[in-house]
């Protein structure tokens, strides 16, 4: 049975509906992220799972334990859930040591002195804190101040751990070791994990189920792969992996596959939805797998180089035709005004 | 009240009181006081203590606190100095909850302290020193006249010279408007709508004759400045603001005086109203003894020694001497004085359609001034 | 379940503490005589004998007119300063910032007062201009006096607003007018200060507000001509008709009310909206100061200037006072000169009392009033409930209230209350009045610290397994400290120059300072009543020093 079982959550802000039916459930030592843009309703979502908002309708269970059930009028507060809890500011009391940050929720839950700090001991050398819990958090560099953040929420044991953004206020090189130090905790703890995220990278990465939020309801819920690999709608091919979108006009459609064209640019994708020709037509295109297509290859578009740069690594050229633009990466310098460039069917999608 | 004993000031008016009161006895029962008087006196030093409500500054009444502590080491005065509108409605609040606290209640608003007298909150005594203060200062025995204070014209000598300064009222009015130009703005005087002792004071003169009108319209003339405290009126005397006070409560005006040179009194000759601070002994009182002989002691000659001669608040028992007495008062002034009667007709100063009325006659007739 | 029913019960408790004393205000107002008494009838006609009395519209047309003029000198000038301080360079900025808060912190009839003594016809700052220049050109006791000096008196509490926001703004936009060669003026007009308008116009609605409510200054200096406002009108019925007529009293309190409450409303509005703004900067990040050039000096004159006027002026006024029999131009100064008026303060124990109580009431019963409006302001604070919300609109009804009218409704009710009649003309009561008074302006001061503590640190406490007190007592209060901390020198501040609240209140040993000034006052002892201003204003004066070094930030 999952550790934390979320049905049917409705939350509204006045008259404004803010989610509107979500529904998920995560395995103990899993993660699931939530994803969405913002304004999706996902940290809400998050919140509303740890007490902090009031649902208006939905239930939610907590290692088998109901901890919020509308039609019975059940909801207990934040404090009686049990949930561990890291905020994207990590919200560290500022004047507590990192000791007594920690040692909150067992002093809460009065546990004995000693036992206090054979534990917050044990949690913060696990997350490398062991030298720094008399310091106070502004002493503290960023990535530091997110472990604390961890440490405490994972000091009293809690079955269940909700991060928000955890890795956003992070630099570039610190959220990618943090990714995996987070991945691999949970992991080990064997907690239930949900981590609220609007980068998809991170939610690739992290997650063994995402969930994607807009508009405050499940746009979809899978793998990080079904996501990448098999969205079923526009919102969801457009928000995951780095696209290009490409309306048009169906020319062609059978076999699965549907062929656009824009303005002159034929573009042919997998159809997420049943199309007909004539049609209106929108394509998402995978940025990164465009590629200067060989004479002869498929799926290609003669196109025209409106300005190259030069990356470090890489080349990146920009191909014009009509109105549409697309970015292509290169290894090496390309000379020609012009260039067929290939747009891979297997990674192009219409709706 | 405890430290007063160690400052200098109590020590200074002890030794005074000596010189002024040779015969300091203890708690003897007085010459001429019935037999069972030394039963109240030893009630009042179980009770240990009387509350007085009344508007008469601290200053003044600590000597007089003073000397009776004196002469009742066991009787604990606990004085408490309230503004008199806001004394009746403490005394009246209270006493409508059952919870007076006041043993005696004390003020110079004497139209108020009838009222209390109607209102049933005073009681009945017979003051042992009664046949000795002037039959009219008591009503029906439960209201007794302690004070007899002058109500007075000030004038600032270092401004208006003494010869110049007219002694009456009609004098008065035929000055500032004959000295217009300089006494504009100079004159002050109580704004009988925003102080009721002020009205209680201004409707005695109009009570005494047709003198008062011609005056307001005078004031009127000169653009005369009203004032709700007697306090901020000296002070702008004296300092020069203003030149001349009209009804200026006696002692104040003398104590002034006497601080400062610049300021004179005048006592007007055509005549001059004598107030009186009143005061009642409560039914409900908790120390009831007590705060009979401390009534007692207020109308004795020693106690009226001090009122007169250290409190300045002008004694009314015609064998204490002295100039802040009613004996020098009298032998300098005899007729003019007009004590306000103490009776029912107080009351006629607080009912509101008189007193609109009055308003509109004072207010027409400044207007005719200006 | 959720217990949000601590919050309901804070709630009710509060509405009662106010609605007790306004209830029976309304119902007096609707009786012939004092409620309780027998000769007391209903009747509507109460509020026909204000409206007709000429007088009453005379009181309302200077109190709309001091009002106005209150906001059209204080709220520029208060924001031009809330500028120079927090935005410039402005040289002695660290000594000047004390000295802005002193003109709150003068109880206003010792201002008045001082300003007789000091500009007044005979004041000796008067004489001194006559012997140089010839006869003075103002005249203390004429309205556009009284304007000038409640509007400058008001300067601080348009500063204590903007220059909070004012620090949340950041400093770039006003560097590149600077470079392009806006004069400081300019860019704090046309630059800075729009950037905080909310602030502004919240402040503005204060200061009108305050206006409505204003009584020492008007009384005192408007004494004299009969001048009165709304405040002060109300009084006359204490002696109009004969016994004070209580039902007129409570008639203009009334009015009060009605006429201040859409400025109320007006002002809760306009502050939701500053808050959203005041989001904007979030971090206090060191702003660059705007170089004032050679504007540096005529602006710390200016400062200086306003100081000097507010409270050099009436203070130097009841200094000299307080060390002479009597002044004016008719005597030397030299022949009147005594230190007798301080020698009889000592000598009078009651003095010394009331200088204790004074300090006992301001300072633990600051404290107390502080936990009073923390305990509220916990049960409002990010309250989901219609309860608490309603509570917000509440509080500021008492502020229509005038001091003595509030001091005499409070003695009513423990008067009339059996519970609480034996505490009656106790320094409890007076206590209970001091708070009810002053519980709009604590209560804003403490939930705008509670506002400041971050929502997340909460959370994480109610997360990790906190419930609401335990949250209050381990995150809210102890990071509000600061806060909380300036709201009790406020409160100490305020308690020792209240003059009018506890005239009813005054029992054998609980005498106050600021009632016996007044009543020394009354009685004629100014001698005695301007030494104990004086001892007055150094008691505030070293519980600001202290506070100050304490750390406590008035403006925070």
């Amino acid at each position: 049975m999952p550790e934390l079982i979320v049905e049917n959550i409705h939350l509204k802000y006045g008259t404004a509906e803010v989610l509107g039916g979500a529904s998920f459930s995560v395995e103990k030592g899993k993660i699931a992220a939530l994803l969405g843009p913002s304004g999706s309703g996902k940290t809400t979502l998050l919140r509303t799972i740890a007490g902090l908002e009031r649902a208006c309708e939905g239930r939610i269970r907590v290692s088998g334990q109901e901890v919020l059930n509308c039609s019975a009028g059940l909801d207990l507060p934040a404090e009686k859930r049990g949930l561990g809890f890291v905020f994207q500011s990590y919200a560290l009391w500022p004047n507590r040591t990192v000791f007594d940050n920690v040692a909150y929720g067992l002093r809460l839950r009065k546990v004995a002195e000693t036992e206090i700090r054979r534990k917050v001991g044990a949690v913060c050398e696990v997350l490398g804190l062991g030298h720094l819990q008399q310091r106070f958090p502004a002493q503290l560099s960023g990535g530091q101040q997110q472990r604390v953040a961890i440490a405490r929420s994972l000091a009293y044991d809690p079955a269940v751990l909700l991060l928000d953004e955890p890795l956003s206020n992070l630099d570039a090189k610190l959220r990618d070791e943090a990714r995996a130090f987070l991945k691999e905790l949970i992991t080990r703890e064997e907690r239930a994990a949900v981590i609220v995220t609007h980068d998809q990278i991170e939610a690739l990465a992290i997650a063994d189920t995402i969930i994607l939020l807009n508009g405050g309801v499940i746009a979809q819920e899978g793998s990080p792969e079904d996501l990448y690999n098999r969205p079923k709608t526009l919102f969801t091919a457009d928000f995951i992996g780095n696209n290009v979108r490409i309306s048009g006009k169906v020319v062609t459609a059978g076999d699965g596959f549907a062929t656009l064209d824009c303005d002159g640019l034929r573009v042919t994708g997998r159809m997420g939805q049943p199309k007909t020709v004539g049609e209106d037509g929108t394509a998402v295109c995978r940025m990164d797998r465009l590629t200067l297509a060989a004479p002869g290859e498929p799926d290609a578009v003669e196109m025209h180089r409106a300005t190259s740069m030069f990356l470090g690594e890489k080349w990146e050229h920009v191909y014009r035709l009509g109105g549409h633009s697309l970015r292509v990466l290169t290894d090496g310098p390309v000379a020609q005004e012009t260039s067929p460039i290939r747009i891979p069917r297997e990674s192009v999608w219409v709706f | 009240m405890r430290d007063f004993n160690t400052s200098a000031l109590g020590r200074w008016l002890a030794c005074a009181c000596l010189v002024a009161a040779p015969v300091i006895a203890t708690a003897d029962i007085p010459e001429g006081y019935p037999a069972d008087y030394a039963a109240l006196v030893a009630k009042a030093e179980t009770e240990g203590s009387v509350v007085v409500y009344a508007n008469t500054e601290h200053a003044a009444i600590e000597p007089i606190v003073e000397d009776f502590q004196k002469a009742f080491p066991k009787i604990r005065v606990d004085y408490i100095e309230i503004k008199a509108a806001d004394l009746f409605s403490r005394v009246s609040s209270e006493s409508a909850a059952g919870a007076l606290k006041a043993d005696m209640v004390w003020s110079s608003a004497m139209d108020l302290q009838y009222q209390m007298v109607e209102d049933g909150i005073a009681a009945e005594y017979v003051s042992p020193e009664k046949g000795a203060v002037p039959a009219w200062s008591n009503f029906g025995d439960k209201i007794y006249g302690i004070t007899y204070e002058p109500v007075v014209m000030v004038y600032n000598s270092k401004l208006v010279s003494a010869e110049e300064m007219p002694d009456t009222r009609a004098g008065l009015a035929s000055w500032l408007i004959a000295n217009k130009q300089r006494m504009t703005g100079k004159v002050a005087t109580y704004d009988p709508e925003r102080s009721g002792l002020g009205f209680f004071a201004v409707s005695a003169d109009a009570a005494n004759g047709n003198a008062l009108w011609p005056l307001v319209t005078a004031f009127g003339a000169v653009d005369t400045k009203f004032y709700t405290s007697t306090g901020t009126m000296l002070e702008k005397i004296s300092a020069g603001e203003h030149a001349i006070g009209y009804n200026i409560i006696g002692p104040y005006a003398y104590l002034r005086a006497e601080r400062d040179p610049n300021v004179k009194v005048v006592v007007p000759k055509d005549f001059t109203v004598v107030l009186s601070r009143l005061a009642i002994v409560t039914e409900k009182a908790q120390h009831p003894a007590a705060a009979r002989v401390f009534l007692d002691y207020l109308l004795s000659h020693r106690g009226q020694t001090v009122v007169g001669n250290q409190a300045h608040l002008f004694a009314i028992r015609p064998d204490v001497e002295g100039s802040a007495t009613i004996a020098g008062l009298s032998a300098e002034y005899g007729d003019i004085l007009k004590p306000v009667k103490i009776g029912p007709e107080l009351l006629d100063a607080i009912q509101p359609m008189q007193r609109l009325a009055f308003f509109r006659k004072w207010n027409d007739a400044l207007k005719a001034g200006k | 379940m959720r217990n949000e029913s601590w919050r309901n019960g804070v709630a009710l408790l509060t509405a009662l503490f106010i609605l007790a004393p306004v209830g029976l205000i309304v119902w007096q107002s609707f009786l012939t005589d004092a409620f309780f008494s027998p000769r007391a009838g209903v009747t509507g006609a109460t509020y026909g004998f204000v409206l007709d009395d000429p007088g009453f519209w005379d009181a309302l047309r200077n109190t709309v007119v001091l009002s106005v003029g209150m906001v059209v000198i204080a709220v520029p000038l208060g924001s031009l300063l809330a500028f120079l301080m927090v935005r410039t360079d402005l040289p002695g900025r660290k000594w000047i910032e004390p000295a802005i808060f002193l003109p709150l912190f003068m109880s206003p009839m010792v201002l008045a007062f001082g300003y007789i003594v000091s500009i007044g016809p005979s004041g000796f700052w008067s004489v001194w201009w006559e012997r140089l220049f010839g006869a003075p050109f103002w005249n203390v006791y004429s309205m556009p006096m009284l304007i000038l000096v409640v509007g400058l008196s008001h300067v601080t509490h348009v500063y204590i607003y903007v220059s909070t926001a004012l620090r949340t703004v950041p400093s770039d936009l006003e560097e590149a007018a600077r470079v392009a060669g806006g004069s400081p003026l300019t860019v704090a007009t046309k630059i800075t200060l729009p950037l905080v308008w909310p602030s502004i116009a919240v402040s503005a609605v204060l200061v009108a507000f305050l206006g409505f409510e204003l009584f020492g200054l008007p009384y005192v200096l408007g004494d004299q001509d009969g001048r009165m406002v709304l405040a002060t009108y109300l009084y006359k019925f204490n002696t109009l008709l004969g016994r004070p007529a209580y039902q007129l009293m409570a008639v203009v309190v009334i009015f009060i009310m009605l006429i201040t409450l859409p400025l109320v409303m007006l002002q809760r509005r306009m502050l939701r909206t500053a808050q959203r703004y005041s989001t904007i900067g979030g971090k206090a990040t060191r702003a660059h100061l705007v170089p004032l050039g050679r504007w540096r000096w005529i602006a710390f004159a200016a400062v200086l200037l306003w100081l000097y006027a507010v409270v050099l002026l009436p203070l130097s006024g009841v200094m000299l006072r307080s060390v002479v029999t009597t002044w004016g131009p008719l005597v030397a100064v030299r022949d009147v000169l005594t230190w007798d008026n301080y020698a009889k303060l000592a000598e009078m124990p009651l003095i010394r009392r009331s200088i204790v109580n004074t300090v006992i009431l301001a300072f633990v019963g600051g404290f107390a009033s502080l936990c009073v409006y923390a305990l509220i302001g916990l049960a409002s604070h990010r309250s989901p409930l219609k309860t608490t919300r309603g509570l917000d609109f509440l509080v500021l009804l008492p502020r229509a209230m005038p001091g003595i009218v509030a001091g005499l409704v409070v003695f009513w009710i423990f008067l009339f209350v059996p519970v609480l009649k034996p505490f009656v003309a106790s320094l409890a009561a007076m206590w209970v009045a001091y708070t009810l008074v002053w519980l709009p302006f604590g209560l804003r001061l403490v939930s705008t610290s509670f506002g400041q503590v971050g929502r997340e640190l909460e959370e994480a406490a109610h997360v990790t397994g906190a419930g609401a007190l335990r949250v209050a007592r381990d995150v809210t209060l102890p990071l509000s400290r600061h806060g909380l901390m300036a709201a009790w020198l406020l409160a100490f501040l305020l308690y020792s120059r209240e003059y009018s609240t506890g005239i009813f209140l005054m029992g054998q040993g609980n005498e106050v300072m600021g009632t016996m000034l007044v009543s020394l006052w009354n009685g004629g002892n100014i001698d005695v009543a301007s030494s104990l201003a004086v001892v007055n204003t150094l008691v505030i004066g070293g519980g600001i020093a202290l506070a100050l070094r304490l750390g406590v930030r008035l403006d925070a």
